[in-house]
């Protein structure tokens, strides 16, 4: 997401980073990971996850009852990408950045066709990174 | 029944997510992802807010104390809200 808000920074896109219940808190590889017990604790685990992942994107914590959250899908990675007139251009049960990347490129070359981008990202090379 | 377009059931991306697995208590989670409610989010998902459907106003606080909110963006920019955690 990072590499993609940079590739759109100059084409009036807005990534955000909504941050949502932790789904793995205590298990094996998070022991020292609890449960949200308030929003401030919400809130600084948000702030820890923006160091952690070195994230510069806007991140946003829903409040304690997650409303907002279930009004979406309910899901811990899924997307949303909607254009500027408010409609749903694009969703998905797991965040894809390939799929993300086609989709931002179709809408701002609609906006400016005489400023084409193509789609350049690709996770095909991510399982030597991991 | 074909998946809608825009449904994953797994992770995408390298080995389908499975390298996460090594995180994760295995025995909780398959416990998890089983049961009929989380299941349920995942096969809701397409029809909670469907492609070409006005994407409800979502309003955040945010990590550096503003307070974000998409109505903004209408009419002006194009948006990718994606949800996520540390786990």
């Amino acid at each position: 997401m990072e590499a993609l808000q940079t590739k759109y920074a100059e084409r009036n896109v807005e990534f955000i980073a909504m941050y949502v219940r932790e789904p793995h808190a205590g298990e094996r590889g998070f022991p020292e990971y609890r449960d949200h017990e308030s929003f401030d604790h919400k809130m600084e685990m948000a702030k820890e996850l923006q160091d952690l992942k070195k994230v510069t994107l806007t991140v946003g914590v829903d409040d304690m009852g997650q409303k907002q959250h279930a009004t979406l899908g309910n899901l811990p990675n899924m997307a949303y990408v909607v254009g500027r007139e408010g409609k749903v251009a694009y969703s998905n049960t797991w965040q894809h950045a390939e799929d993300i990347d086609a989709t931002l490129a179709k809408l701002v070359t609609a906006d400016d066709p005489s400023r084409p981008v193509t789609p350049t990202i690709s996770t095909k090379n991510l399982s030597k990174a991991i | 029944m074909a998946k809608p377009k825009g449904f994953f059931k797994r992770p995408p991306g390298p080995l389908a997510g499975m390298w996460s697995w090594k995180h994760l208590d295995l025995v909780k989670t398959w416990k998890m992802i089983s049961t009929k409610r989380v299941r349920g989010f995942y096969m809701d998902f397409p029809n909670a807010v469907p492609v070409g459907s006005d994407f409800p106003e979502i309003e955040l606080a945010t990590t550096d104390g503003r307070t974000v909110n998409t109505k903004e963006f209408l009419g002006d920019k194009h948006f990718v809200l994606f949800t996520g955690a540390i786990t």
